[in-house]
This record gives structure tokens, C-alpha cells and sequence, in this order.
């Protein structure tokens, strides 16, 4: 009887109960069995919980999580002039007023903490616009956050319809952009404000032929630094952007799931157990499909 | 797994063919993440049904392998939810 006890105890016979069908998890791998699939769930959900709790201890956050992206202003205007010229669209120049707007509203975002089109207090993209001086006809405003490259970027802005109908407007003659790093909600990050306009014809009107009041176009060979502003966050050697940690753990977890689920169906098969269980091959083909998506799924978000 | 799949080769084809369009749908709907989540939630829940029809159909079903069913699809739904959020 002892020895019994003793052999359950044992850490080999805990993990052939776990991996192994066999008597004592009713020839079914105890990995498999329902409960064991909800405590899996619950684990999953606890991580994230945990992970997300970090950014309520900033120091800590900084230690083991970071952020890196190459995006710049001019990766940007060439890959949104780039999108242009494919449609036989005039390409957009650069203009500081909006600049200056793009940087404002971007800085706006990181002080007052939040992520839309309108800030809390109400202020709107057009409001910034304002405020840099710009006389706008038409304005429209792109917004992206967590991507690593600028072709991410563009490329998820005309994946989404309304950004994309901003880019390829044929009325928008100037833009301007700012890339700010910073630290939004308690993580790390690089938000993108692209602003769109065209200068308003009415105050060319009002200024009686004599004064024009067009915002002026920058030099076709603007300064880059000029364009990019904000706290830089520290890039670490070795940097875990939580995207990336998440998706490591989650995989573990389903990689594990279809390791068990094949091994379960090896044993059951050899051994020729006759059971009443779901059908690993259908799990199997469930979980890979899992795998396969957290492995593509692309970072990045775009406001809608 | 083979006789498996020859016994049940007509579910197992919708199967393949659900969890393909699962696949394009949700790489379409990339960057809306909430379009992405509705898509995982949908599939996850056409899993379920999967398979407790299939289930049904061949006569091998009892309320353990529901739960079993249901317990999956909820953690294949869970970990595409929590990535997009």
C-alpha cells in the first residue's frame, strides 16, 4: 500500500497521467480532459491579466519590456506617395504647419493619455490644425500605433478602407506627419499622426489677388529631424514587446496541446483502447490553425 | 487518425474548408482587431457545433465529449482574442 502511494507520488507517473492515456486518467491524457482544457484557458487569461498588470509598475515595465520601430517621417511620405503614383495620383507634399499639427496632436495623445480622434476635453484633429496656422478647404487625420516598420504602417492603413480613401483622396494636395515614442497606457510606444489637406482657396480670395495666404509647401529636401519629436523610449538590446512575449507563451500553450493530443492518438492507437473522446485529428487541425495565426498575426493598430 | 478521417471524410472536408476561410477572414480583416475578434469568436463557435454534430451523426457523443468540445473551442478563441486585444 505504501509502496502505491509512494509510486503516485512520483513525478514520472504525474506526468504519464498527464501525457499518457491510461487507467488512471480513463485512457485519456489528463491534459485533454475538459478540465484540464479550462484550467489551460484560465492560465492563459492570467498571464495576459498579469502582463498587463505590469504597466501599472512602470520601473519594472521599463526593465523587462521595450519597444523598437524604424518608422520615420520619410519612409512614410514616400511609401503614402508610393500608394499615389500606383493610382496615377499627384504626389503629396510636405508641409510644416501640419507638421507642427501632427507633432501637436501626437504629444496631445501621450500627455493626455488616450488613443482616438477626439481628445477627452472634446479638442478634434481639425482643432490642431487651427492652431498651427494651417487654412484648410478639406482635412483628414490617419492615426496608427505598435508597429515596427513603415511599410506596416502603410500597408495596414490601406488595408482599412476610411485610411485608405484618406490616402488615395485626389483632393489632398499637402500632408504632414509626426512619429512620437513615448509611454501610452503604460507601455512603450510609436504613434503615428498623419494629417491631410488642402490649403483653402477661400482666404486666396479674401486677400484680394495681392496677398496670398497658402500655407507654404516645405523645400522637396526637408530636414528629417525636423519632422520626428517626443521622448525617445530607450531601445534595450535585448527588447520583449509585450505582442511578442504574449504570443511566445500563447504558442507554448498550443504547441503543447498538439504534442498531447498527437501523443494521446499514438498510444490509443497501438495499444488499440476503445474510447468515447472528441477527435484529435479535428483538434489537431484546430490547433495548428491557432499556431499558424499567432505566428502571422501582425501587430499594430489603426483608429477606425 | 487515417480511419478516422476515411470514416468521417465529408465533416472533415467542411472542417478543412471552415478553418481555411477562419484563416483568410482573419487576415482579410487585418488591422481591425474588434473585426478579427468577432471572426475568431464566430469560428470558435462553429467548432463547437462541428463537432457535436459530427458527434451525433455517428452516434458516439455523451456529455464529457461535449465539454471537451466546448473546452477547446473556447481556448482556440481565447488565444486569438487575447492577441488582438
Amino acid at each position: 500500500m505504501a509502496k502505491k502511494i509512494k509510486t503516485k507520488d512520483s513525478l514520472l507517473f504525474k506526468l504519464s497521467h498527464l501525457f499518457k492515456p491510461q487507467a488512471s486518467n480513463k485512457y485519456r491524457s489528463k491534459l485533454l480532459h475538459p478540465q484540464s482544457l479550462l484550467v489551460l484557458s484560465f492560465v492563459l487569461l492570467a498571464f495576459f491579466s498579469l502582463f498587463n498588470a505590469l504597466r501599472f509598475f512602470p520601473s519594472l515595465a521599463d526593465k523587462v519590456l521595450g519597444f523598437s520601430s524604424t518608422i520615420d517621417t520619410s519612409g512614410l511620405l514616400t511609401g503614402t506617395n508610393k500608394e499615389r503614383e500606383n493610382l496615377n495620383l499627384k504626389p503629396l507634399v510636405i508641409n510644416e504647419e501640419l507638421n507642427q499639427a501632427a507633432l501637436a496632436k501626437a504629444q496631445d495623445m501621450l500627455t493626455d493619455q488616450y488613443w482616438a480622434h477626439i481628445a477627452p476635453d472634446g479638442k478634434q484633429a481639425w482643432d490642431f490644425i487651427k492652431e498651427s496656422k494651417y487654412v484648410y478647404k478639406y482635412a483628414g487625420e490617419n492615426l496608427a500605433r505598435d508597429f515596427n516598420s513603415n511599410d506596416e504602417v502603410v500597408k495596414a492603413w490601406m488595408a482599412s478602407p476610411s485610411h485608405r480613401e484618406n490616402i488615395v483622396n485626389q483632393e489632398f494636395t499637402q500632408m504632414g506627419l509626426a512619429v512620437v515614442n513615448g509611454n501610452l497606457k503604460g507601455f512603450n510606444t510609436t504613434l503615428v499622426v498623419q494629417l491631410f489637406a488642402v490649403p483653402s482657396a477661400v482666404s486666396m480670395s479674401e486677400s484680394n489677388g495681392n496677398k496670398f495666404n497658402l500655407p507654404k509647401a516645405a523645400e522637396p529636401d526637408y530636414q528629417e529631424s525636423g519632422l520626428v519629436a517626443g521622448d525617445k523610449t530607450n531601445n534595450y538590446e535585448l527588447i520583449f514587446s509585450p505582442l511578442n512575449l504574449t504570443r511566445a507563451f500563447f504558442l507554448v500553450v498550443v504547441l503543447l496541446i498538439i504534442l498531447t493530443l498527437l501523443y494521446d492518438s499514438l498510444v490509443a492507437s497501438n495499444r488499440k483502447y476503445e474510447r468515447l473522446v472528441g477527435q484529435n485529428f479535428a483538434h489537431v487541425a484546430l490547433m495548428i490553425t491557432v499556431a499558424f495565426l499567432l505566428v502571422l498575426f501582425k501587430g499594430g493598430a489603426v483608429l477606425p | 487518425m487515417k480511419n478516422v478521417f476515411k470514416k468521417n471524410q465529408l465533416a472533415y472536408i467542411l472542417l478543412f474548408i471552415l478553418l481555411g476561410t477562419f484563416v483568410f477572414l482573419f487576415m482579410k480583416a487585418w488591422p481591425n482587431r474588434q473585426v478579427q475578434r468577432y471572426i475568431a469568436i464566430t469560428f470558435g463557435a462553429l467548432y463547437f457545433i462541428w463537432g457535436v454534430i459530427t458527434h451525433t451523426k455517428s452516434r458516439k457523443i455523451n456529455s464529457e465529449i461535449i465539454f471537451e468540445y466546448l473546452s477547446i473551442s473556447m481556448l482556440a478563441i481565447l488565444a486569438i482574442v487575447l492577441i488582438t486585444l
